[in-house]
């Protein structure tokens, strides 16, 4: 589904990425771990045009989408969220999630001038079913600023469902939320991937990674250190040195 | 109506252009210090096509707004890779490009025996279609707001559409809205445009309501007021600007216990403002409540018939 070829990314001299090979099979659910500026969030950002690779090849569904602009990738179909969330913070949880399906209304400009979605209409449906699926349909009309951290992070991944993504890159999905929300938000991926969805998560919690997640990949210092299903990746060597320290057992 | 009255509410109407121009880049996020030169582009164009050409002066005010919304298009798409102080500063140093391009340019044509037409520092005089016509003042001042009305009803179904929403995302987060596949470049180029011909139609009228009109008067300061107007009334509405217009012109500059102390009164306003209602009289967060209360009000209405 979404395949990287020996990706690049540099920043001036700090090379944030290097030579990343990465097959991401549709269906599953691939976890990314890695230490803290090992270059997750950069691979998030390359995959969906916050930037483009320095180097290296991009290809979703067999198209080259390397050098993209943003807007045009998620078009294909690749929603995603944010290790520090972000929402229009004066728009209702109801807007939020309805403007994220803006570009798919055909018509051109006469579309972009009908008025906004009234009740009973397609895509208030679409936004109310996404809202209940994520279990935010009673605050709709809250204000987004105004919703608890565990709800702000449901409300992005509303917006991934609303436009039936095809893939979903989520960053952090459980950063900042005890053990329980963190156990609720495992259920909630392997939900949203039942339907034959394809998922990359970014992640530190080990629970939500043995929850949710069928392979896992390993970054470090910008390279990939290993790759394969959580079990093995876990008892590697090398991955338990880097990531959960020497002697420490992958009870973190 | 005596004329004071009159030239009070025309200028009102007039400036209000350039504020619901400054206010709709607001709304995208964008603080731009040079909507002046749009206003300026625009009284010299209509002026030249009515006083130079002999066309009448809504083909002047059609040539005045379609100068202006092209200029800012292309300054627009020249400007968008700068972010934040960047872009405001990119703004005013094209106004000011514009004032001194127009302080030099003397391109005059001879009509009915007289040379008409820009005269560099010397302005533009002799935009004499009202008076040819013998509209007066009051007429006209009727052609101004229908205008601005116009303008109005345009930019609260615009808040109303897909489209209005699109500029609110762009103001609140343009990662965001680019993550959710929408062409950023587009929509701000898009944004400026109306922008600039908004502060257009504000221009080509002033040029034929004082029949002069000098590079002087669309200085920065101009270009401040149309921003803070927009700050004072709020940013959640259209209405919003004209509230800071009718605060400024309406009651600091024509009340003449206030004359003389009308900067420094309306510098103190814009601090006061900016402390304890940082997006205006009418925020984002008051038009919410507003529309809450009328729809619930609406909603017992219907149900008491």
């Amino acid at each position: 589904m979404l395949a990287l070829e020996g990706i690049e990314k540099r920043f001036g001299a700090l090379a944030a990425l290097t030579g990343i090979d990465l097959e991401v099979a549709a269906g599953e659910v691939l976890g990314i771990v890695g230490p803290n500026g090992s270059g997750k969030t950069t691979l998030l950002n390359t995959v969906t045009g916050v930037y483009a690779p320095s180097s290296g090849r991009i290809l979703f569904q067999g198209t080259d989408i390397t050098g993209w602009k943003g807007h045009r990738i998620a078009r294909l179909g690749i929603a995603r969220t944010f290790q520090n969330i972000r929402l229009f913070p004066s728009m209702t949880v109801f807007h939020n999630v309805w403007s994220a399906q803006h570009h798919l209304v055909a018509g051109g400009l006469l579309g972009l001038l009908r008025s906004l979605p009234t009740a009973g209409s397609t895509d208030t449906k679409k936004v109310e079913a996404a809202l209940n699926q994520v279990g935010l349909l009673q605050d709709r009309e809250v204000l987004a600023r105004h919703l608890p951290l565990p709800a702000r992070r449901r409300l992005e991944i509303a917006r991934a469902l609303v436009v039936d993504a095809k893939l979903v890159l989520l960053d952090e999905p459980s950063g900042g939320m005890t053990p329980a929300e963190t156990a609720d938000m495992a259920e909630l991926i392997r939900e949203i991937v039942a339907p034959g969805r394809t998922c990359v998560v970014i992640e530190h919690k080990m629970a939500l990674i043995a929850d949710a997640c069928t392979r896992l990949c390993v970054l470090d210092f910008g390279r990939k250190i290993a790759e394969g299903s959580p079990g093995d990746v876990l008892a590697d060597a090398a991955v338990r040195e880097v990531y959960l320290g020497a002697d420490d057992g992958p009870d973190a | 109506m005596d004329g004071y009255v009159i030239t009070v509410l025309s200028n009102i109407g007039m400036i209000s252009f350039i504020a619901l121009s400054a206010y709709l880049l607001l709304v995208t996020g964008e603080i731009s210090f040079g909507q002046q030169a749009y206003f300026g582009l625009g009284a010299y164009a209509a002026g030249a096509a009515t006083a130079m050409f002999g066309l009448p002066i809504w083909a002047g005010i059609l040539i005045g707004v379609g100068a202006a919304a092209l200029v800012a298009m292309v300054v627009g798409a020249l400007t968008l890779r700068l972010g934040g102080l960047y872009f405001s500063i990119s703004t005013l140093a094209f106004a000011e490009m514009v004032r001194l391009i127009l302080l030099t340019a003397e391109v005059q044509v001879e009509v009915d025996g007289e040379m008409v037409g820009p005269d560099g520092a010397n302005g533009f005089h002799d935009i004499r279609w009202m008076f040819e016509r013998d509209i007066s003042l009051a007429e006209f001042m009727l052609i101004i707001y229908c205008l601005l009305a116009l303008v109005l009803i345009v930019l609260a179904l615009v808040e109303r559409s897909r489209l209005g929403s699109v500029f609110r995302m762009l103001g609140s987060d343009d990662l965001l809205a680019e993550m959710q596949g929408i062409n950023t470049v587009r929509y701000r180029i898009l944004a400026a445009g109306m922008a600039g011909g908004i502060a257009g139609i504000g221009g080509s009228l002033y040029a034929h309501f004082t029949t002069y009109v000098e590079p002087q008067f669309f200085n920065v300061m101009l270009g401040v007021h149309a921003l803070a107007y927009g700050l004072i009334g709020g940013l959640g509405t259209a209405f919003g600007p004209l509230i800071g217009v009718a605060i400024d012109i309406g009651f600091l500059e024509a009340v003449r216990f206030i004359q003389g102390y009308r900067m420094i009164v309306f510098g103190g306003l814009v601090a006061v403002l900016l402390i304890f209602m940082p997006r205006g009289i009418l925020d984002e967060d008051r038009v919410h409540r507003l529309k809450g209360w009328f729809s619930r009000r609406r909603h017992a209405g219907t149900r008491g018939n």
